[in-house]
């Protein structure tokens, strides 16, 4: 068995696709600049890279490369000879799947040490998340059993590459067509497009499940030029009922699952970590996810720039959470510090930290409009003089806009606060702002 | 149980009829096939290959029984069939082969799918390739092989689970003049052990390795004896060409 495995690995067509899968992966997956990589330095979203690049591009390279090396029955006229032998056709078609997965493995482990070993340099904990991975790799198994059947059984060589073609389409129509509330298409087909922040974490059970669904799937689907075709050998039912129990049982669960939000369906929310990593400069603070304490020294340089610009204004938050991290009860006021990406820097996150402490209207409150300001609403005034004085990129309304901008900020810096305060108070309770000092 | 006319035989079909649409290819036939060479003759759709291709078990007869070693096709189920297929080994007309696989590994390949023990499987590929004078070849890929050699693989490959029933399927076509005395050699040494079962046009192959002979015309039997009683037919010559065109008739003269 391994005998005959290793010389169809050595005389298929896998071992090419193998060599191009590789060049390509690295030039994905080692060309990623981990300054604005939204996966580089965490590991969910790491493995769940790996996963979706072999479902999206690997399974159909891998596939079209069996459904060839299939073919080879018709191309050089051995079907009639090798559906005579007492090997069954389900056996000889477990045979070519299984030379093509023992290169698209060693290949996909290959991305996903690469895609560690990038997430490792960045992230400051040793994390790796394996869920996602298990359910790619069946996925690309399932998707490889069927360019083994379609190689078996289409007459014409014509229709090989478009085994890899019709993957792809079929995966860009389920994310098209897919409804994200039942996610059901991507159940039975799973290819994870998903991006989650700290605040959630791989639902491993179903992921396991799906993983059980494809690989049994693909297994069936071995099956059927054996079943097809009467010549050759029926494939034993003591070995392919377990399989399709399987493969019923693991379609029923992931079926019959029905996520309260769509994020949820593959996910979890993370459990809370007994003590969130922060970090204070001054009456400003920071909380993060452990696995996020990487960003630390961004986040301190971040913290300053707050604390110099709206330090000194009373009544504005300056402690902040991150996303899905509870809050201590009976605490100062917090506010949710979204982090989507891992290599955030600190621009990034004192605009975030800013934006979380701008004052919010209630709902239902109408904007209120400012004469001064060229007839916009009030918050934008605010908003504008707080990213002014940190220095960060800020929004063009209007050159009244920007000259009753101007102003504002050459009155004394306590006269600013000091309508800061007030304004942060009347936003709040849905009142006009007071007239800008001049 | 009847094995065709004779009990020896390691195959038999007997009354056996098929039919492809309105087209009778075999029409009652009954023949039984003992350890030995047994020659099939007859023109181009006599029903040669259907005949063969029931002894393979690829098709199934319409009517009447095929037994081969010991069992009756289609009524012992899967594991029956399997069983018969580990045993039997085909070399057909036109021998598809790898051209990326060398020959040892090609003959290793239909070791595997006859179901030959692993630890056996790579021993007997390097015995059959022998007994075909191909043991120097057996790294070279099969697509840099001749045609000749391609055969000799053929035949290996067909040999390499020791079968006890061989169907070779004009086993001769394309080769020189020398390479025919070979493989005659050689398919005259495979029937001291097994039931072999050859379709041929080429009354000389007849001649030098037939232990008997069975000429089919039109889906039916039209003899079956050995090589001095198909001579012994009236004819011009008594020769084998004589005997077959005495059944046939010259319209059926393809020899």
């Amino acid at each position: 068995m391994i005998r005959m495995l290793w010389t169809e690995m050595r005389r298929g067509e896998s071992r090419w696709i193998a060599a191009l899968m590789t060049l390509i992966g690295a030039w994905y997956f080692l060309g990623e600049d981990a300054a604005t990589s939204d996966w580089i330095g965490w590991w969910t979203q790491s493995s769940v890279e790996v996963q979706i690049f072999a479902v999206m591009v690997m399974g159909p390279l891998v596939s079209t490369g069996a459904a060839w090396t299939a073919g080879r029955v018709r191309r050089h006229r051995t079907l009639a000879w090798a559906e005579t032998t007492a090997r069954s056709g389900w056996e000889q078609s477990v045979m070519v799947w299984l030379s093509a997965m023992a290169w698209a493995l060693p290949v996909y482990a290959l991305f996903t040490a690469m895609a560690f070993s990038r997430t490792a340099g960045v992230s400051a904990v040793t994390a790796p998340v394996w869920s996602p991975l298990l359910t790619g790799a069946a996925m690309v198994g399932l998707q490889t059993a069927v360019g083994v059947v379609v190689g078996v059984l289409s007459p014409s060589r014509i229709a090989v590459p478009f085994v890899g073609l019709g993957w792809y389409a079929t995966l860009v129509g389920i994310a098209l067509l897919s409804d994200e509330r039942s996610a059901l298409p991507w159940a039975l087909v799973p290819a994870l497009d998903v991006h989650w922040d700290m605040a959630f974490q791989p639902n491993s059970g179903r992921l396991l499940t799906a993983a059980v669904w494809c690989l049994a799937c693909g297994l069936l689907v071995l099956a059927l030029p054996g079943l097809l075709r009467g010549r050759a050998v029926r494939p034993a039912l003591r070995i392919l009922l377990p399989v399709a129990l399987a493969a019923v049982v693991a379609a029923g669960a992931l079926f019959s699952f029905r996520a309260p939000l769509p994020e949820l369906y593959w996910a979890v929310r993370t459990p809370q970590p007994q003590r969130p990593v922060c970090a204070v400069e001054g009456g400003t603070k920071a909380c993060l996810w452990p696995d996020d304490r990487h960003l630390l020294p961004e986040v301190r340089i971040a913290l300053r720039r707050v604390e110099r610009t709206v330090g000194t204004v009373p009544g504005l938050t300056r402690t902040y959470y991150e996303r899905g991290l509870g809050t201590p009860s009976g605490a100062a006021p917090t506010a949710e510090l979204p982090v989507y990406t891992p290599g955030i820097d600190r621009e990034g996150l004192t605009q975030d930290m800013l934006a979380a402490s701008l004052p919010q209207p209630p709902l239902n409150c109408a904007p209120h409009l400012m004469k001064e300001i060229g007839d916009y609403p009030d918050t934008f005034l605010f908003e504008a003089v707080v990213r002014s004085r940190a220095q960060v990129q800020n929004s063009y309304w209007s050159d009244e806009f920007a000259a009753a901008l101007d102003r504002f900020l050459k009155t004394p810096v306590t006269e600013q606060d000091r309508w800061l305060a007030a304004a942060a108070d009347d936003i709040r309770s849905c009142r006009p702002v007071p007239a800008p000092p001049r | 149980m009847s094995l065709g006319n004779d009990p020896a035989a390691v195959a038999a079909v007997e009354q056996v009829t098929v039919r492809y649409g309105s087209l009778t290819a075999l029409d009652g036939v009954s023949l039984g096939f003992p350890t030995g060479v047994t020659g099939l003759l007859g023109p181009n759709g006599a029903g040669k290959s259907t005949l063969l291709s029931l002894l393979s078990t690829a098709n199934r007869p319409d009517e009447g029984t095929v037994t081969l070693l010991g069992e009756t096709v289609g009524a012992g189920g899967r594991r029956a069939v399997r069983s018969v297929r580990e045993r039997i080994g085909v070399l057909p007309q036109s021998f598809g082969h790898y051209p990326r696989f060398t020959a040892l590994e090609f003959v290793e390949y239909a070791a595997w799918l006859r179901k030959v023990p692993s630890r056996e499987r790579r021993d007997r590929a390097r015995e059959a390739l022998r007994q075909v004078a191909m043991e120097k070849h057996a790294g070279r890929r099969m697509g840099d092989l001749s045609g000749g050699m391609l055969r000799r693989v053929g035949i290996a490959q067909a040999m390499v689970n020791r079968p006890a029933l061989v169907l070779l399927d004009e086993p001769t076509v394309g080769l020189d003049p020398a390479q025919r005395v070979g493989f005659r050699d050689l398919i005259k040494g495979l029937g001291e052990h097994s039931a072999v079962v050859m379709s041929t046009h080429l009354a000389e192959d007849v001649a030098h390795t037939c232990d008997r002979i069975s000429v089919l015309l039109e889906g039916r039997v039209r003899f079956t004896g050995t090589l001095a009683e198909l001579c012994a037919l009236p004819g011009e010559d008594g020769t084998v060409e004589s005997g077959y065109l005495h059944l046939v008739g010259p319209e059926g003269a393809v020899l």
